[in-house]
């Protein structure tokens, strides 16, 4: 009898040492509060919404090029002629949006048709917020113009952090990014119809591109 | 006496366990973020996703790669919205906004619910470990890929070792009280 009582003792000691090694026991002391105090705060959801112009849906054609022919500007421009300095495309910020927002794009990969490829920095572009105008020449010997890659960076330029279409704003009406395509084609390219996927991304401003995808 | 030391052997069982923290944090959720614990589940609708292109266009929502790991399902996915017809106007435009989607007009707006479960991971010192990544919807327009994003949280914290090794433990001592008892017992017989 005397050995159970033991056991007993001894099995709720080493149940109490173990509550106590693994940090489950809490000891509260008594306190009398005088006064508290608290913070108060609430978090707004973001809203991000970017809509790109109908010649951009309709998608980014350059027509029918000759080989060996560079500086080839985009159809489907709805400003002016191709032969203009001025660009339809372009992405705005939706009002509904209610942060400033970074436009990013990117191609998924090179031109291809029938295994044959175009590679993709033949396509240059040149991006502004301001509209196409008397004082905005968007040309391809502009110092604007860069390379498409098939990295998300910002509209218009070869960095994640900085650019013509970054910090676009959600105030005024929504603010745009307008966008300027050029291509260059090869003398020794063979004939054929050249397809990629071009992809835009509006996130909310320094949130990085990551968020992209 | 015998019966005593039994209740009391109870008591520090049922004492112990009253002591143990709990397991599972508590909700955490607020705008852009979601905090889980190993095994949770959680269902969040936080996403309102709605159309400013113009025509019908396929809408697909999708998580950045860092905490896709962490959802189980989105509902409703891949499907078709018109352009909202909403003021202008900033805040009367979110409001109209709001309004179409919770009134559910599924042809203009959808509230967007992500199942997220905490994957097992054990640890003997759990720590809240933040995932930082995005939420986008992916609009195919026409000719065109859009992508709206917005940045997205997951707060993660690894099941807790302790608390396993504590039931083992637990479960060793009852077994080893039950055969010494029985033994006893079984001598007594004899």
């Amino acid at each position: 009898m005397e050995t159970k009582k033991w056991t007993v003792t001894l099995l709720s000691l080493l149940l109490l040492v173990l509550a106590s090694f693994f940090g489950y026991t809490r000891i509260t002391g008594f306190a009398t509060y005088i006064y508290g105090n608290t913070t108060m705060n609430a978090t707004v959801g973001a809203w991000v919404a970017i809509t790109p112009s109908n010649t951009i849906t309709a998608g980014i054609s350059f027509g029918n090029i000759n080989p060996g022919t560079n500086n080839n500007k985009a159809l489907n421009d709805t400003t002016g002629p191709p032969s203009t300095n001025c660009t339809g495309y372009n992405i705005s910020v939706d009002t509904s949006s209610n942060v400033n927002v970074d436009m990013f794009n990117d191609a998924s990969g090179n031109l291809t048709s029938d295994g044959n490829t175009i590679r993709i920095n033949n396509v240059t572009l040149e991006a502004n917020q301001t509209q196409c105008g008397a004082n905005v020449n968007m040309t391809s010997t502009s110092d604007g113009t860069i390379q498409l890659n098939i990295t998300y960076l910002i509209i218009g330029n070869t960095s994640t952090t900085a650019g013509p279409c970054k910090s676009v704003p959600y105030t005024g009406g929504g603010g745009k990014c307008h966008i300027a395509y050029w291509l260059d084609v090869p003398s020794v390219q063979v004939a054929g119809t050249y397809n990629t996927s071009y992809e835009y991304c509006g996130v909310q401003e320094d949130t990085g591109s990551g968020n992209c995808g | 006496m015998m019966f005593m030391n039994k209740i009391i052997l109870i008591i520090t069982l049922i004492g112990f366990l009253l002591l143990m923290p709990k397991a599972y944090a508590g909700i955490g959720l607020f705008e852009g973020s979601v905090s889980l614990t190993a095994l949770q589940t959680k269902t969040v609708c936080n996403l309102m996703i709605y159309s400013t292109i113009d025509g019908e266009n396929l809408f697909h929502i999708g998580y950045g790669e860092e905490i896709s790991k962490f959802v189980s399902k989105i509902e409703p996915n891949d499907f078709y919205l018109k352009t909202i017809n909403c003021p202008s106007d900033g805040q009367q435009r979110r409001e109209c906004i709001t309004k179409l989607c919770q009134e559910g007009k599924d042809e203009y707006c959808r509230i967007i619910c992500t199942t997220f479960t905490g994957p097992f991971e054990l640890s003997l010192d759990p720590k809240s470990t933040s995932y930082n990544s995005g939420i986008r919807d992916i609009i195919k327009a026409g000719q065109a890929t859009v992508v709206d994003a917005l940045p997205f949280v997951i707060f993660y914290t690894p099941y807790d070792l302790k608390i396993i090794l504590g039931f083992v433990i637990i479960i060793i001592i009852i077994i080893a009280a039950i055969i010494i008892v029985n033994k006893k017992r079984f001598k007594k017989k004899k």
